[in-house]
């Protein structure tokens, strides 16, 4: 089990729903000077990843989701 | 979900001994609900959880956790969002909350008057055309069909106060 970062872009209000959207998951988002990472310590998969890189795809596609349903006008980037 | 990992060892005396390490982790999401006699009448008692009272400040987190745990309607949701002017699309939007939600979607989303006036439009071969549902033929197409904009408003109404709900 290790640790994983994923590197995220989005604006600052985007990367802000995104923090609380994964709010009690395996993943959360943290800064690193100007850059936006999203970081697992708890995710289960060990020595793969893509598998990871699949599976944080997957994680930002459902915030694009609850984003750009929540926020009509304001769709996800 | 239980995640099970098991690691194996030698003893001094060479036999081969386990450890096994469990780790259960139980989404709780709508609290504990039982009954309770207060004054000889049985009431229903709702024992909040600690991620339901933090959930219903944090739409966002309860809307991901919602279509994290549930990929069919995350599979819905994401096709409506794609395609919001598909009869289709918006039809099994409708179809699966209300499945969720026990086979009534709440009268506060949506009236019963215009979820029925939306399923009959979405069936409906004269009205819904090229992207209708179309799985129950026999049905009879409305007098003064739903239009196709209001439709879609109703249906993103719906969603979104069904993935907001704790």
């Amino acid at each position: 089990m290790g640790e994983w970062s994923v590197k995220v872009f989005g604006p600052k209000h985007q990367i802000e729903a995104a923090i609380e959207s994964l709010s009690g998951s395996d993943w959360a988002i943290t800064q690193s000077g100007d850059e936006w990472y999203m970081r697992s310590s708890q995710h289960p998969v060990v020595g793969n990843g893509s598998l990871v890189a699949d599976e944080a795809e997957r994680e930002i596609d459902r915030i694009n989701l609850v984003y750009g349903l929540f926020n009509p006008n304001d769709r996800a980037c | 979900m239980l995640t099970i990992g098991a690691h194996s060892f030698i003893r001094e005396d060479g036999t081969q001994g386990h450890f096994l390490q469990v780790t259960a982790s139980i989404p709780l999401e709508h609290g504990l609900t039982t009954t309770q006699d207060v004054d000889g009448k049985e009431v229903p008692l709702v024992q909040w959880t600690p991620y339901a009272a933090s959930a219903m400040r944090m739409p966002y987190a309860v809307a991901r956790r919602k279509l994290s745990d549930d990929p069919l309607l995350y599979a819905a949701a994401r096709s409506f969002r794609n395609r919001p002017d598909d009869w289709t699309r918006i039809e099994n939007v409708l179809d699966l909350i209300e499945i969720r939600c026990g086979g009534k979607i709440p009268q506060a989303w949506v009236s019963g008057k215009k979820r029925e006036l939306l399923r009959r439009t979405a069936n409906s071969y004269a009205e819904a055309g090229g992207t209708g549902r179309h799985a129950r033929p026999h049905y009879l197409p409305p007098t003064k069909p739903m239009s196709l904009k209001e439709a879609g408003q109703i249906a993103h109404h719906v969603l979104s106060e069904w993935l907001k709900s704790a």
